[in-house]
């Protein structure tokens, strides 16, 4: 009956005793638990019901949660049994000195919930202290009202206990199992049992390589269409695969073949090195093949974060190139009313006119093929034309050009037009391209839901000349668009004024009888975006954090058993004649070189994940290439110096063990 | 001149704060010729283990000389000491000491590697003597994957590929059962009888009862010893076991502890 009464006291022993593998752990527990009450707490909070425009950013947090619960569980598992690994020994003493399996089971469950309940109350006692922090960076990047008052809920609290619960409950019965499974004389000599050789090196380390040029692939022919998430999906999960083939076979197979040169391999500098990377390749594939993963997420999380944060701007204007917007026929409105009306109702709210633009289009819909353009086909390749007055274009771009007979300006949105004349409908024109800036037609750079091209023509007279080739050619089918004028306008000033402004306008649209009228609020456009990107946002910046703190408690377990493996071996190699210096050296050589690995990796899985990014980019209308290069570069630079720092920091662990 | 001379070592231990002294090995004198087989025999804590790091150059001596080919250990400086090892010495441990992250190939190959040898010449050297040690088929496996019996003797084959001048093995039969002990005590009397230099220490009267001559140490300094000579082996175990006796039985000299 007393053994009972031991075992809970033996449990924080054990955890306490065990203070190097147990206090990472619990710690990366807490930030876990404190993530996942964050999540929790914003999304069951009222406000965020309550609150203009929070519906975008409450689904982007749920779909963050969702997949945040698929990161931690494996993690804890991984986590998890590489503490039990590590305490095999100390098992198998327990079951020498007496102890039953179901004491074991206890002790076990105990100790799980004695970490289970500090990370509990770790994470939540840190997350209701931070929570309110939180949810004013979600508030502010999502550019809602900040003044909302957030509240502690008790729900998000039991949710965030039950959740832990069931995780560690998921980790208890899987120690329990390793427990029964075993045998005493097997715990105790467990953590130090010999690995069998890995066998069809060659083959595994090919096919390994084949289904990472798979990935590769997939993400190369990735389009921007509904497709684009099944190929997102296929090449996450074929480059996880092909990262765990690759680690476990590639780099043993190389060394195999080094190995076979025998001139080469038994020489003093390279034997050891070779000898003492193949064994740590062996050893470590499935933790490198982690710290890979997890390392790209970072990167690619980040690299988004970033480029959406540093490209919030461009994102409003693609959508909503003004904050208000006149969409009227010119027989109920003329050009100059409308300005007239623009302008005396920002004045009459205080606020200046930074832009006012009035320019009339008529798209139409055709196919193309090379400088053929024709009425839309199946099998040919479509695109878009907008037609627009000379004077109009001079007067969007601010330029000053000017046309002659039978010549069009021509302005691609995406990829270059490339020809100096255009076959229109049988009659040819010339062709003048240009690349402008213009506030209803941003530059896109690649293609977007087929080609857009913006027409400049001489006149409004050649321009219907020109509108009406279509209607001659029979069995063509291409109906150009009416053609409507249009008047944006950007404001300066506060932004009560500004909706004060909207306000009015739009009840003077509702009695507006004369003709077709519409107002496009690009206020509230801005709103809604800005909601959704700033829940993106939020999530980038956690989700950034938790990889990032996977990647460094993995990295730390595995310097930790790097540590433990070379204890032995170092006085060994000592007593056989190699100094300590030496020793030293081609350890330091042979760490450096198996933690670089994961980092090449990772940094090469980023630049062809940021094709892949470049696409996704495309549905939030984030169009800014060179804006994403940059930002890509930089997070990477950023992330291989952090990574450096990590090691450094971790590396101590491993040479506190060995020294 | 003698192989190995002892001179008046001394080894006094001090703990980390330098309050109290242990005198582990006090004046011991002996010295081994070339081609000899020397068991040295004591109870556990006799400062056996103290003695043969002296020798091995791990450990240095407080006092007193080790001169080895006539070259003073002491003399050579830190910095050589592992090549010189590696160059003139050979080891056997209880605990066979071989890596677990090399085939059993790699680690007799190991101190000839470090030294710099032509991988023809490491081949040429391996083949006789893995033959006789009778682990021939054995070396593509690694530590794991054979007994300790075979682990024993890939180590011993370690120890004497470099043709060493001196092997110094540490309770070598420790951790194996009698019929492998028995094979690896019956080998490395074969080798001693090609001429190879063995200095062994041990507390197994089996594993003493091989050599040539065998060294009792009590507290700390040469007690008696006792040549083989012509004896058989049944006799040779006999005698020792007769000293060990006595050894025992004498009245115990208080070890000093000097403050």
């Amino acid at each position: 009956m007393k053994k009972w009464k031991l075992l809970p006291g033996l449990a924080v022993k054990g955890v306490i005793k065990n203070g190097t593998v147990y206090y990472p752990y619990i710690v990366a527990c807490i930030f876990s638990v404190f993530t996942y009450f964050i999540f929790s707490s914003i999304l069951l909070n009222d406000i965020m019901a309550t609150l203009p425009y929070s519906t975008y950013a409450w689904m982007m947090l749920m779909l963050g949660k969702f997949l945040l619960v698929f990161i931690l569980i494996p993690f804890v598992y991984y986590a998890n049994s590489f503490l039990i690994k590590r305490r095999k020994k100390e098992t198998g003493l327990y079951t020498l000195l007496g102890m039953e399996r179901k004491h074991l089971t206890v002790l076990l469950f105990l100790e799980t919930l004695f970490v289970y309940v500090l990370s509990v109350l770790g994470g939540i006692i840190l997350g209701s202290v931070l929570a309110k922090l939180f949810f004013l960076l979600l508030l502010r990047l999502s550019a809602l009202p900040v003044e909302a008052e957030f509240t502690f809920t008790w729900r998000a609290v039991l949710e965030t206990v039950l959740f832990f619960a069931a995780v560690s409950l998921f980790t208890f019965l899987h120690g329990a199992a390793g427990i029964f499974r075993t045998r005493p004389v097997e715990l105790l000599s467990g953590s130090k049992k010999g690995e069998k050789e890995p066998r069809f090196q060659i083959p595994g380390a090919l096919f390994g390589v084949l289904v990472t040029l798979l990935a590769y692939k997939t993400v190369f022919d990735t389009k921007l269409d509904s497709t684009i998430f099944d190929s997102f999906f296929l090449s996450v999960l074929l480059a996880v695969v092909g990262t765990y083939l690759l680690f476990t076979f590639a780099g043993v197979a190389v060394l195999k073949v080094v190995r076979r040169r025998k001139r080469f391999y038994y020489r003093p500098e390279n034997f050891i090195t070779i000898s003492g990377m193949y064994y740590r390749m062996k050893k470590s594939a499935a933790g490198l093949a982690n710290i890979c993963i997890f390392s790209t997420m970072v990167v690619i999380t980040l690299t988004c974060t970033v480029t959406l944060y540093a490209g919030l701007e461009g994102i409003r204007l693609f959508s909503y190139p003004y904050e208000a917007l006149l969409t009227y026929d010119s027989s109920g409105l003329s050009r100059e009313e409308a300005e007239a009306k623009l302008t005396e109702l920002s004045g009459k709210y205080g606020l200046t006119v930074s832009r006012l633009d009035t320019y009339a289009d008529q798209w139409l819909e055709c196919g193309q093929d090379g400088d053929r353009i024709f009425g839309i086909q199946q099998e040919k390749e479509s695109c878009t034309l907008y037609f627009i007055t000379l004077d109009d274009y001079n007067c969007l771009t601010g330029g000053n050009e000017s046309l002659e007979e039978r010549q069009i300006l021509l302005y691609a949105t995406g990829r270059k037009y490339g020809y100096d004349t255009m076959e229109f409908f049988g009659e040819e024109f010339t062709v003048k391209e240009t690349k402008v800036t213009m506030l209803p037609w941003p530059y896109v750079g690649r293609e977007y839901s087929g080609e857009s091209y913006v027409l400049a023509v001489k006149d409004e007279q050649a321009l219907e000349a020109m509108l009406e080739l279509p209607g001659t050619v029979p069995g063509q089918n291409a109906v150009p668009s009416e053609r409507l004028e249009k008047s944006g306008i950007l404001l300066t000033g506060s932004e009560e004024d500004k909706a004060a402004f909207m306000k009015e306008l739009k009840g003077w649209q509702q009695d507006f009888t004369e003709g077709f009228l519409t107002v496009t609020d690009g206020l509230e456009g801005w709103q809604v975006i800005h909601s959704m990107d700033g829940g993106l946002l939020f999530i980038g910046i956690l989700f950034g954090l938790v990889f990032f703190m996977c990647l460094l408690l993995v990295m730390y377990y595995k310097q930790l058993s790097e540590g433990y493996e070379d204890q032995g071996s170092f006085s060994i190699m000592q007593k056989v004649g190699m100094s300590r210096q030496d020793i030293q050296r081609t350890v330091r050589r042979q760490m450096l070189m198996v933690f670089a690995l994961p980092l090449l990796a990772a940094l090469i899985h980023s630049a062809v994940g940021m094709c892949m990014v470049h696409q996704l980019m495309g549905i939030i209308q984030m169009f800014d290439t060179i804006l994403l290069v940059k930002c890509s570069a930089g997070v990477a630079l950023g992330f291989a110096g952090v990574y450096v720092i990590c090691y450094g920091l971790t590396s101590k662990a491993y040479y506190r063990l060995i020294s | 001149m003698a192989l190995l001379e002892v001179k008046n070592v001394k080894k006094i231990y001090t703990a980390r704060f330098g309050a109290v002294k242990v005198r582990a090995l006090d004046n011991v004198n002996f010295s081994v010729e070339e081609g000899e087989y020397v068991a040295i025999m004591g109870e556990s804590g006799s400062g056996k283990t103290t003695l043969l790091n002296i020798l091995a150059s791990l450990d240095k001596a407080t006092s007193g000389q080790v001169l080895l080919k006539g070259k003073d250990l002491a003399a050579v400086r830190s910095k050589e000491l592992c090549a010189f090892r590696r160059d003139h010495l050979g080891f056997i441990f209880q605990d066979f000491n071989l890596l677990d992250t090399l085939n059993l190939r790699d680690n007799i190959f190991l101190p000839l590697v470090l030294a710099g040898e032509d991988y023809k010449e490491m081949e040429k050297r391996i083949q006789p003597l893995a033959k006789r040690l009778e682990i021939q088929d054995l070396l593509d496996k690694y530590p794991y994957e054979v007994s300790g019996g075979q682990k024993q003797r890939a180590a011993a084959c370690r120890a004497l590929i470099t043709n060493p001048d001196l092997v110094l093995a540490d309770e070598p039969t420790g951790a194996l059962d009698s019929r492998a002990s028995g094979k690896l005590l019956g080998l490395l009397e074969e080798v001693n009888r090609e001429g190879q230099t063995i200095l062994m220490v041990t507390h197994s009267i089996q594993a003493a009862s091989h050599a040539g001559r065998v060294l009792f140490i009590k507290d700390g300094s040469v007690f008696h010893q006792i040549y083989k000579g012509e004896r058989s082996y049944d006799a040779m175990y006999r005698m020792i076991s007769d000293t060990l006796t006595v050894l025992q039985t004498e009245p115990v000299r208080q070890k000093e502890a000097i403050g």
